[in-house]
């Protein structure tokens, strides 16, 4: 993780973001979201795979992080934007080609 | 254990939810030896793992002693994903039934990701055996 300005930038290393990794990755969040920021870019290059429940826990930071927050999406696999196509959450988790892109989206 | 042709591949695992990515895997090691396209084995394990989740947490309820059952079986037509497990059925029409899940949910999205990721959805709970028939076609 690294934090650029108002921008937290996440890396995910999980490559499974399944009800197994759930537990550790709300951990994982909870602590790096603990000063609420406005603005996030999730890296999820490393994830290869994600069910319901790690998409959850990714629904659930975005809500903790208020009506302002915003996160944005980089790396999306073909898995994971299957998921979230099928589930519509592509409409609350823009997705970008690269970080630039990403702050872009987010300025 | 690798498929072989017309013949069903079977796997027994413990009923957690570290051990439905074994089965994932299984299914994940079929798909490729059939050649099944990267989309299509999504949809599949998708499907699988959001079903093998639902028995792990809600029909064995957490309990380790429970045990699930893979079958696949893959044709020139379709992909057949069959679990089984003794927890406690679903209820009656569960997937057929067709509930429309607030975008900000935290839960509740099991049911209608494997109705999207699948074209054929079977149930039935008898003796206490409980059976999952999930059909992916290919045609």
């Amino acid at each position: 993780m690294a934090g650029d300005g108002e921008i937290l930038e996440v890396v995910i290393d999980h490559p499974r973001l399944d009800a197994a990794a759930a537990p550790s990755l709300r951990q994982e969040l909870a602590s790096r979201f603990e000063h609420r920021p406005e603005r996030v870019i999730l890296d999820l290059s490393n994830v290869q795979f994600i069910d319901s429940t790690g998409l959850g826990v990714l629904v659930s930071m975005l809500k903790q992080m208020g009506t302002k927050g915003r996160i944005v999406i980089v790396g999306a696999s073909p898995a994971v934007q299957r998921l979230l196509h099928i589930t519509r959450l592509d409409s609350l988790f823009v997705q970008c080609d690269s970080m630039s892109a990403a702050h872009d989206a987010l300025a | 254990m690798m498929p072989s042709p017309d013949l069903p591949s079977d796997i027994s695992v413990a009923a957690s939810l570290t051990e439905v990515r074994r089965l994932a895997e299984h299914l994940r090691m079929a798909c490729a030896e059939k050649a099944i396209d990267e989309l299509t084995a999504f949809d599949c394990e998708l499907a699988l793992v959001e079903a093998a989740n639902n028995i792990v947490e809600h029909g064995y309820q957490g309990r380790p002693q429970g045990e699930l059952t893979l079958i696949v079986q893959i044709s020139d037509d379709a992909v057949r994903i069959e679990l089984l497990d003794y927890g406690m059925p679903v209820p009656e029409g569960q997937f057929l039934h067709c509930e429309a899940v607030p975008l900000d949910a935290t839960h509740g999205r099991g049911t209608g990701i494997i109705q999207s990721c699948v074209d054929e959805i079977e149930y039935t709970s008898e003796n206490g055996l409980n059976r999952l028939v999930m059909i992916k076609r290919l045609t």
